[in-house]
């Protein structure tokens, strides 16, 4: 059993990642060889719906857990897993564009997520007023830029100077484009390295064995 | 402790009444300040205008309700141009609610337009799967979708779909991105692929990260948040929630500037008070 929870998936990882990169490579056509990669996108595909359907089980195990427990919040959990239910049982009774689940969509769902993300807005402006200081060289870079960006992208900019929308795109797209063509390449290649080492059964923290070697 | 030293403790939720305010008022007093288009929104809407009659767009509209504020006006700006020219829409999400936030969108235009559902336009709905998905319809655009639109109804008895069996039949993708997946698994997997032009538009936090793809061609220019929507809807002639959420960002911004003055005086004061230590 143990081969099974630790060897098993590092050979099967071996084996697919093979496929892929092989008729990557190689025109598997010219050797009259089938092209799996079809057939593995739509297991993925079907594998990715399945995980949801996992994460409703463990989300739900986690909550009622709490719940069971009285932990500290736990009216929380017992929100989180009502709301579940009731949603859940809703789209699938009348499918997601049934009145009901579309009303908790429409006058819940959406508001919130809004409110959520709208949210970090005031919190940005109060941290910047705080904290965004020119105490280094660096900060005074960052913080001039900003400004120039935020000219340039509210129209208002235009009205006091007409060229700070140029100026604002100059900044986008040669110093920023510049810096981020740098960090793109590092990550690309650290994703080249690691995806290596997966292959290979050198990192195998992605399937809680504990880290890699 | 001086005004200025008070000034560095004020109660954040001034600031948060002072940024509501100037996010506010313009929405009942509009000022109607003139927005300048960019080059980068302006080639989305020649790369739109430059198509033919009958020809296909796929829209994927990856957005959660945070950034639908910026991204909503686009896909509505973008119906009325493609419909006015009689180019059809098929639309999906890998996201979930981008597919209904697209409907809410197009539905409307599509009716005070005189348009079908099915002959000039098909949402997918939302499709699980991020990459996976895409390099699907590569191939099979009903097998990736499943084989039905959101409303469950087989694709097979959609006239546009009889034409459209995979990524290969269109014409254009119009991508809206705020995160992953997004831009750059349709540009991976689908456009590099197939030599298909991708534009679209992007959260003015995703947008700097792409630039460099504009330059390089890969993307065939791109809406910048709710300012790039804004600059598309007076291209197109339509000026709906972009051009009126100018002004707002506009009094925001002037704020946050003021602020950051503000914030900034009084630091070096305080310095001067207790010396480069009582500053850290």
């Amino acid at each position: 059993m143990n081969w099974l929870r630790k060897d098993f998936p590092l050979v099967l990882t071996f084996l697919f990642g093979l496929v892929v990169m092989v008729s990557k490579f190689l025109n598997l056509a010219y050797f009259k060889l089938p092209d799996l990669t079809k057939t593995l996108d739509k297991w993925s595909q079907i594998t990715f719906a399945f995980a949801i359907l996992v994460g409703v089980i463990n989300l739900s195990a986690l909550h009622i857990n709490y719940i069971r427990k009285r932990r500290a919040g736990y009216w929380y959990s017992v929100i989180a897993m009502a709301t579940l239910v009731l949603y859940g049982t809703l789209g699938m009774a009348q499918g997601p564009k049934g009145a009901g689940a579309l009303f908790i969509y429409s006058n819940v769902l959406i508001p919130i997520g809004s409110a959520i993300y709208a949210l970090l807005g005031f919190y940005i402006v109060s941290a910047a007023y705080r904290s965004f200081h020119l105490r280094s060289l660096e900060a005074t870079v960052l913080i001039v830029a900003s400004v120039l960006l935020m000219l340039g992208q509210a129209p208002i900019g235009q009205v006091l100077w007409y060229d700070f929308p140029k100026l604002s795109n100059w900044i986008m797209t040669v110093p920023n484009s510049a810096g981020i063509r740098g960090i793109q390449l590092g990550a690309a290649i650290g994703a080249f390295a690691v995806s290596i080492r997966i292959l290979l059964g050198l990192e195998r923290s992605w399937f809680g064995s504990g880290g890699g070697q | 402790m001086d005004s200025w030293n008070k000034m560095q403790r004020i109660d954040p939720r001034l600031i948060y009444l002072l940024i509501l305010l100037a996010m506010v008022i313009p929405m009942f007093k509009p000022m109607g300040l003139p927005v300048a288009v960019s080059p980068e929104t302006k080639t989305v809407f020649e790369a739109i205008d430059s198509l033919p009659s009958n020809a296909v767009i796929f829209i994927s509209h990856d957005t959660g309700p945070g950034n639908a504020p910026e991204l909503d006006p686009m896909i509505a700006a973008l119906a009325r141009q493609a419909f006015k020219k009689n180019i059809k829409l098929v639309v999906m999400s890998l996201w979930e609610m981008g597919a209904q936030f697209a409907d809410d969108q197009i539905k409307p235009i599509a009716a005070a337009m005189g348009k079908t559902y099915g002959v000039d336009y098909v949402n997918l709905g939302y499709k699980i799967g991020g990459s996976m998905t895409i390099r699907t319809m590569v191939n099979d655009l009903s097998k990736g979708a499943a084989g039905v639109d959101m409303d469950n109804k087989p694709l097979d008895s959609f006239p546009l779909m009889q034409r459209v069996k995979s990524l290969k039949d269109v014409d254009l993708l119009f991508v809206t991105t705020v995160g992953s997946p997004g831009y750059s698994d349709w540009m991976t997997y689908a456009a590099e692929p197939l030599k298909k032009k991708l534009t679209g538009g992007a959260s003015l936090t995703m947008y700097s990260g792409l630039q460099q793809y504009i330059r390089s061609g890969q993307l065939t220019g791109y809406l910048g948040g709710m300012r790039g929507a804004a600059e598309y809807e007076r291209l197109v002639g339509a000026p709906g929630k972009g051009l009126a959420g100018m002004d707002s960002q506009s009094l925001g911004h002037i704020l946050v500037i003021l602020l950051i003055i503000l914030g900034n005086i009084g630091y070096f004061r305080s310095l001067r008070a207790t010396g480069p230590a009582g500053g850290k």
